[in-house]
């Protein structure tokens, strides 16, 4: 009985959808199609860059990500101390897209203020390079969160300990012995910054490449289309995309065993008689240019949106103006509106993953592994396709939109939980329980006790996850419901610079003060020496 | 406790009220893609509050997204359409639109401009499923005198893509801005043709788009990156162009510059033109999903955006400069020398066959 309810969850948030959604797309197969001369040279390359964007993005903002994790592992101490960088954390990937470009896009701040011969090295607009860039710079974080919230889960500092007594380097020591457990414990995270790479659509309509665009940009513009053709090819793209994600799946588990083989092989040699400083580019340096970049994308958008007939090459606005903000039609009531839906989403993302979290604790270990296979899986399918799928069969409207935001939401606030429920040792458990109390009365003292944080912060995560949500609200709710996001995505493509820009901190706002929350209310906790601080 | 689960229930009750169709809610599927467009619908919704209605614009990138669900049985989710040509064709063929609506609007149907081609909507009868609510005139923005001198061809436009070696571009195809361009070049190309006022048969495509494609083969290397790229949209464009990335847009909008340099979207040195066989003119209609859950307001709605008043504002540069389809408002705004619309069929054509080519 006790385990009815996180079954009964599961199957609600993360079998049903993925199967459903996956049968929708499926079942249409093989699509009526009848194959014109040109198509099939263009669709390849379509996936090619999607497949490519992919691993680009994943692969820079993965290293980048290992080296700021470094300092972590070897001192103790990571970036993320600094509790400032948090907020900067939830920025959406929309709202960063659109104030990077304008920073260093064609004609972007940054360009207007160097000499004429650099600006040749403009991220241009419509190209992979600004779409790998966008990705690169945005998932560093997440993953990152996801390797320092490994840093009590396994021995790492006695490892470090012995390969430095042994006469490696502290830096060999760290990409030889703890990077490689380390990527076989974040490999489910991994995967998800990958398929979100290869299916992301609403940066990729903003930025990426049109002639032709990415895959899932096309499958969801047919979507779009009417007519026979556009139908057999969104049900075409939407399956070869699921394709894609599974091939890219099986790349990313050989690359984590490679590199494993690669790192013992390098081990067994031994110590090296030299070892070579490798100082220069140090972690210090990434993080700080990351938070200038964070911090300076912010700041333009703030000043383009206040900006009046501000133009190339000018790099201060000659005239300011209210009238980007006031033109926001009742700004209020789309907070308002995005702002419920997502604590709505955030609240039951975060008590179902609670709930499993807990009934995890006392499975098998092999068991474990296929709740948390079953539990991501919204994350290692592409979304369109999943969203595609659904909208076969579900009807239009608000519940069926609140359950997609909770399944999108649900495999990030378990990502930030698992780490938390796993440091609780079943010790605390077997007390309590000894002490009388019942199984969920236990489950509460402990929720209260040692989880708060935890869950504060995955509630903060699935609270930014909704508000970002594009699909899921454009497609599910008929274009009815538009939040920050879809506001977001449709001003910017409307090219209107200041209306952009403060459509993009509009959507920042939620998230930012979700964050600013959480960190009022843990520093207090933290004052008050009451309960874990969360890894953050 | 029970404060939260107070809480959880005024949540959904917001949502669901934010959510749910009321009584005199009309939901208006149309472009989101110009702001002033967009502000124009405000106000208008504002205006339309004393009458008990509720005017909510679904934002939409193209209407053919709408056009499809409803083909799909998602009529009844609108109530009001924004359309013209092709989309107009499809949900006439497929029985899915209310008729009669000029004998429901009789004072709006006696008000409208005589000397208009309203009654033929790309080459299709519009036989009272849609009702005209204003019109589009082609034309290109730029800051630059070579550009603007003389009036375009396809020959003139060569011509200055070969003296601004990447500097001009178009809305990449089937955004209907570029769809225009590629007609606009196809009636240069072909001294007007008139086969291409007809549905265009396999004889006819075959023996005039291969002009317009060696045409292009010749344009593209000379374009903005090479014709590698295109901007997604209007807006794109006109952003661009502001900011010197382009030195040429293309509007359907003949009174677009005024409004967008009063929004700071394009600096003062900024003019029209337009081709010389006369600017692609056509008129874009509002009409009622035969589905629609509350189509009574819906031309309540109708009836208030071909007012006198409300077509005035429309027409106004200062807010969206969108010429009036009313007698008593013909000279509100001036209009340029005109062309016709090709019939919509050749729309599917030059789409697909431009996508096969370049993209």
């Amino acid at each position: 009985m006790a385990s009815a309810l996180p079954i009964a969850v599961l199957l609600l948030l993360c079998l049903l959808p993925t199967a459903s959604g996956l049968l929708g797309s499926l079942l249409a197969w093989p699509p009526a199609l009848t194959v014109s001369d040109a198509w099939p040279q263009q669709l390849s390359l379509s996936l090619l860059q999607s497949l490519w964007v992919a691993l680009a993005s994943t692969t820079v903002a993965l290293l980048l990500a290992l080296l700021l994790a470094r300092s972590g592992f070897i001192q103790r101490q990571g970036f993320l101390r600094h509790r400032w960088v948090a907020p900067l954390l939830s920025l959406p990937h929309v709202a960063f897209a659109i104030g990077l470009l304008m920073l260093v896009g064609d004609a972007g701040w940054l360009w207007r203020i160097l000499p004429d011969s650099v600006s040749t090295w403009a991220m241009p607009n419509k190209s992979l390079t600004a779409l790998i860039t966008v990705l690169s710079i945005k998932e560093m974080p997440f993953l990152l969160l996801m390797l320092v919230s490994q840093r009590n889960l396994f021995a790492a500092e006695q490892w470090l300990a012995v390969a430095t007594r042994l006469g490696y380097s502290t830096n060999q020591s760290y990409w030889l012995c703890v990077v490689p457990e380390l990527l076989r414990r974040v490999r489910l995270p991994i995967a998800a910054v990958l398929i979100y790479g290869l299916a992301v659509v609403d940066v990729a309509l903003l930025v990426g490449p049109n002639t032709p665009s990415t895959l899932a940009v096309r499958v969801y513009q047919w979507s779009l289309q009417q007519g026979e053709l556009a139908l057999a090819q969104t049900q075409l793209g939407s399956v070869l995309l699921i394709a894609a994600a599974l091939l890219l799946l099986m790349l990313l588990y050989a690359a984590v065993e490679g590199y494993q083989f690669f790192a013992t092989r390098r081990l067994r040699r031994g110590p090296p008689a030299a070892v070579p400083r490798f100082k220069g580019f140090s972690d210090k340096f990434i993080s700080a240019l990351w938070l200038i970049l964070t911090a300076a994308v912010l700041l333009l958008l703030i000043l383009q949106s206040v900006a009046f007939a501000w133009f190339y090459p000018q790099w201060w606005p000659q005239q300011f103006s209210w009238q980007a903000w006031q033109g926001i039609p009742q700004p209020w009531l789309l907070l308002g509106r995005t702002a419920v839906l997502a604590l709505l989403t955030a609240s039951l993302a975060v008590i179902s993953v609670a709930l499993i979290s807990a009934w995890r604790q006392q499975l098998r270990a092999r068991q474990r592994g296929i709740v948390d296979v079953l539990l991501l899986l919204p994350l290692l399918l592409p979304q369109i396709s999943l969203v595609l799928g659904w909208r076969a069969w579900l009807p239009s409207g608000l519940a069926s939109m609140i359950w997609a935001h909770c399944v999108f939401a649900e495999p990030y606030a378990f990502l930030v939980l698992i780490g938390p429920y796993q440091q609780l040792t079943p010790r605390w458990r077997w007390m309590l329980n000894s002490l009388g109390y019942g199984r969920w009365r236990t489950e509460w003292l402990l929720v209260r006790g040692k989880l708060m944080p935890a869950l504060g912060f995955a509630w903060v995560i699935a609270f930014s996850v909704s508000v970002a949500q594009y699909l899921p609200t454009q497609l599910l709710a008929a274009g009815r419901f538009p939040t920050v996001t879809t506001e977001a995505v449709a001003t910017a493509s409307g090219g209107a610079a200041s209306q952009t820009a403060a459509m993009a901190l509009l959507q920042a706002l939620l998230p930012l003060l979700a964050f600013v929350g959480y960190r009022l209310y843990d520093a207090n906790v933290a004052k008050l020496g009451k309960g874990a601080n969360a890894d953050v | 406790m029970r404060c939260w689960v107070r809480i959880l229930l005024l949540a959904l009750t917001f949502l669901a009220g934010s959510f749910s169709s009321q009584a005199q809610t009309v939901y208006f599927a149309a472009w989101g893609g110009s702001p002033a467009v967009n502000q124009y619908l405000q106000w208008a919704a504002e205006q339309l509050r004393s009458q008990g209605i509720v005017l909510k614009q679904v934002k939409v990138a193209d209407i053919a997204e709408v056009v499809k669900a409803i083909q799909q049985g998602a009529g009844s989710d609108y109530d009001l359409l924004w359309l013209n040509g092709e989309n107009f064709h499809a949900l006439k063929a497929a029985d899915a639109l209310q008729p009669n609506l000029w004998q429901q609007l009789p004072e709006v149907t006696a008000a409208l401009d005589k000397a208009l081609p309203l009654q033929s909507d790309f080459g299709e009868a519009v036989d009272g499923f849609e009702v005209p609510w204003g019109i589009g005139q082609f034309i290109a923005l730029s800051s630059n005198d070579e550009i603007l001198a003389q009036p375009l061809t396809a020959e003139r436009l060569l011509q200055l893509a070969q003296q601004y070696r990447g500097r001009l571009s178009y809305p990449k195809p089937p955004e209907f801005h570029g769809t225009t361009l590629l007609k606009q070049l196809l009636i240069s190309l072909t001294d007007a043709d008139p086969r291409l006022y007809q549905p265009a048969s396999e004889s006819a495509k075959q023996q005039l788009l291969p002009q317009l494609w060696r045409y292009l083969d010749k344009l593209h290397p000379l374009l903005w990156r090479q014709g590698q790229a295109f901007p997604s949209s209007y807006g794109e464009q006109i952003q661009w162009l502001a900011n010197r990335q382009l030195d040429i847009a293309w509007s359907f909008n003949p009174n677009d510059i005024a409004s967008l340099k009063r929004q700071g979207r394009l600096p003062a040195t900024v003019e029209r033109n337009y081709f010389a066989a006369g600017a692609i003119t056509n008129a874009h209609y509002l009409a009622i999903p035969k589905a629609a859950a509350h189509p009574q307001a819906a031309l309540t709605v109708i009836r208030f955006l071909l007012s006198h008043n409300a077509q005035q504002r429309k027409a106004d540069p200062q807010y969206w400069g969108d010429p009036s389809v009313r007698n008593d408002l013909a000279s509100a705004t001036a209009r340029l020398p005109s062309t016709k619309e090709l019939h919509a069929s050749w729309e599917t054509a030059l789409e697909q066959g431009w996508l096969a080519r370049y993209q």
